[in-house]
């Protein structure tokens, strides 16, 4: 989920040789609402979106009983200590630092990948 | 805390700008002395941009030809220069390619106590126009160059006391 075309692109091509379907949304919002319909198994999300930011769509499903415990992997511009302790502790799966590669975001979908790693 | 005057800001700029291109567009690119900025907008310009305010503020410019924007694109989405399509795909590449480069900058400078938020990226393209900060109290222009294209970054801060 997030508003850069270009990350869509480079996660679809990341997922493209796996058995899965692909949702896509655009904003905090939509993203919500695509969650609840599709109850995904993964989410993948960007914290820059427009709308309603990453942050805030990702507080409201882990406030949401029906979604809560859908694996959440964010991917975020900025590398800073405290930026990084305040998503870990909403309890996402793993998180991304943008430059990253499309191997990066398979290896942090692993059952057994440890986060930050 | 750092004073904005110490901080080694070309070194932050030449290790994000290397980091982004390597990471994300598998390209190879070096400083290139001095900068060339005039020759980069002969045919179309694209400036990709993000700000950041704090306890320091400041713009980053990211200057690049539009052939070198397709080039990064088609390197980005892992498509040929043929296949990018419209200049909205190029737009949102070095958008997005700008908003990385800030938010390594702006790692760096938080990790030197200047605390700070990015903002959203713009682009602004055409073919004859300048782009100008103002009151700033440290500037960094480096040019880098990939094979036969040149790209331009300007950083401008000022201390927010």
């Amino acid at each position: 989920m997030g508003d850069s075309k270009t990350i869509c692109m480079i996660v679809k091509k990341a997922f493209q040789s796996y058995d899965c379907a692909i949702f896509e949304a655009d904003n905090g919002v939509e993203g919500l609402a695509a969650a609840t319909k599709e109850k995904p198994g993964l989410i993948v999300l960007d914290i820059t979106m427009p709308v309603m930011y990453g942050i805030e769509m990702l507080d409201r499903l882990k406030s949401d009983p029906e979604l809560k415990n859908i694996p959440v992997i964010m991917l975020t511009a900025q590398s800073g200590t405290d930026n990084v302790l305040s998503i870990v502790k909403k309890g996402i799966k793993d998180y991304i630092v943008k430059p990253f590669k499309g191997e990066d975001l398979i290896e942090a979908c692993q059952e057994d990948h440890v986060p930050g790693a | 805390m750092s004073d904005i005057q110490t901080l080694d800001l070309k070194g932050f700029v030449i290790h994000s700008v290397e980091s982004v291109f390597q990471t994300m567009l598998s390209m190879e690119i070096e400083l290139e002395n001095p900068a060339v900025k005039e020759s980069i907008g002969n045919n179309g310009l694209i400036v990709g941009s993000v700000g950041f305010a704090g306890k320091i503020m400041g713009n980053i410019n990211l200057f690049v030809s539009r052939a070198f924007g397709r080039e990064m694109a088609a390197a980005m989405l892992g498509m040929t220069v043929d296949e990018i399509g419209s200049g909205e795909e190029v737009n949102d590449v070095i958008g997005e390619v700008c908003n990385m480069v800030g938010g390594e900058m702006k790692s760096r400078l938080c990790d030197a106590g200047l605390n700070c938020s990015l903002s959203i990226p713009s682009v602004t393209y055409g073919n004859d126009f300048k782009i100008e900060s103002k009151g700033w109290g440290q500037h960094e222009q480096l040019g880098f160059r990939n094979r036969q294209h040149s790209a331009l970054l300007e950083i401008y801060v000022k201390s927010a006391n």
